[in-house]
């Protein structure tokens, strides 16, 4: 059995991807990829999603002799981050409370 | 398939999205692949399905992108998402992505309510069999205590009758043996007088012990109501500060 993990989670993760440092496409896929069961054709609707949201936008800096797309965090993806950050501590704990018992001190 | 016949494909799939919308995404796959590498690409297109699947999952994942209804069947969900290093769904499970569509916040609000019901029976079932026991137990003292009062009065009726039998009985010996039968007379009167003291025993308890018992178990019942209310009630706080 696995968790299914939804939208939201996956919003955080990229938010926070991005956070670290602006950074591309494929490079965030690969990033939230490595924790998640995910289709590499999922990430492109989420990261265009972000950024119509006013959560990302993006700038192109010459890379190899092309340019390259950057996502960067804006104010309103910081604050929606740190929004994230908070549901998901609450989340966390009801979750380790019902499944793990009080005794597990986390 | 190459990267190139990919995009081309892609580009012509997003025939019915906005403009903007068909450039972003072309531009995003054609860099995506370059950043792949050429080594990945076949990997990667792969792993990207075909250029319809991709197109379906930008028209129906990224908003404001339709310049019209999408014609035909309904776009494909992506997949599920899944934490890595846990083992797929098992089949009943596959598909159901729960978290995608925010359930009710009542409706989820009220299964915890039942998970959290479920989880603690231990604790409340117990408290539960104790009130019950308890409670038991008192009903038992006020059985007792009525069996006890029952006996009082059938031995006050038993002594009256059995000193009036006796006395009656003894009268017709007065002349033979008066000595012996006054004291056998004396014996049923006292006995007799036991029989009024403890059937008025009996009648005081009835009337003052009784009520008083009933007054007492009442203020204890209540006392043990708003216990259990108080207990739930801070229990109740303490799940809703948690959530």
């Amino acid at each position: 059995m696995a968790f299914n993990t939804g939208a939201a989670l996956m919003d955080a993760l990229v938010l926070s991807i991005v956070a670290q440092e602006p950074t591309y496409g494929y490079k965030i896929t690969q990033e939230v990829r490595a924790v998640m069961v995910v289709s590499e054709s999922t990430l492109y609707p989420v990261l265009r999603r972000l950024q119509k949201d006013g959560c990302l936008d993006t700038y192109d800096q010459e890379f190899a002799g092309r340019n390259r797309r950057y996502y960067r965090l804006t104010e309103a993806g910081r604050q929606r981050l740190a929004d994230y950050r908070r549901e998901w501590r609450d989340y966390r704990r009801s979750i380790d409370r019902l499944l793990l018992g009080e005794e597990e001190n986390i | 398939m190459t990267g190139a016949e990919f995009l081309r494909q892609l580009n012509d799939m997003l025939a019915d999205v906005t403009e903007e919308e068909r450039r972003e995404a072309v531009r995003y796959y054609e860099e995506y692949l370059r950043d792949a590498g050429p080594e990945q690409e076949q990997q990667v297109l792969a792993e990207l399905g075909s250029p319809a699947r991709v197109a379906a999952i930008i028209r129906a994942n990224v908003p404001g992108s339709r310049a019209e209804p999408a014609p035909g069947a309904p776009a494909p969900e992506p997949a599920p998402l899944r934490i890595r290093g846990l083992a797929p769904d098992t089949a009943a499970c596959t598909g159901t992505d729960a978290a995608a569509q925010p359930a009710p916040a009542g409706a989820g609000r009220t299964m915890l309510w039942w998970i959290l019901l479920l989880v603690t029976s231990p604790v409340w079932l117990s408290i539960l069999a104790v009130v019950v026991s308890a409670l038991a137990g008192v009903i038992g003292i006020f059985v007792g205590l009525a069996g006890v009062l029952l006996s009082v009065v059938l031995a006050g009726v038993i002594c009256l009758f059995v000193g009036g039998v006796f006395a009656v009985m003894s009268l017709p010996g007065l002349a033979a043996d008066l000595p012996n039968t006054l004291v056998g007379l004396a014996n049923c009167l006292a006995s007799m007088g036991i029989g009024f003291l403890l059937l008025a025993l009996g009648w005081a308890v009835c009337g003052r012990g009784i009520p008083a018992l009933i007054r007492a178990l009442g203020r204890l019942l209540r006392a043990a109501g708003q216990g259990i209310a108080r207990a739930w009630a801070s229990l109740r706080r303490a799940v809703k500060g948690g959530d």
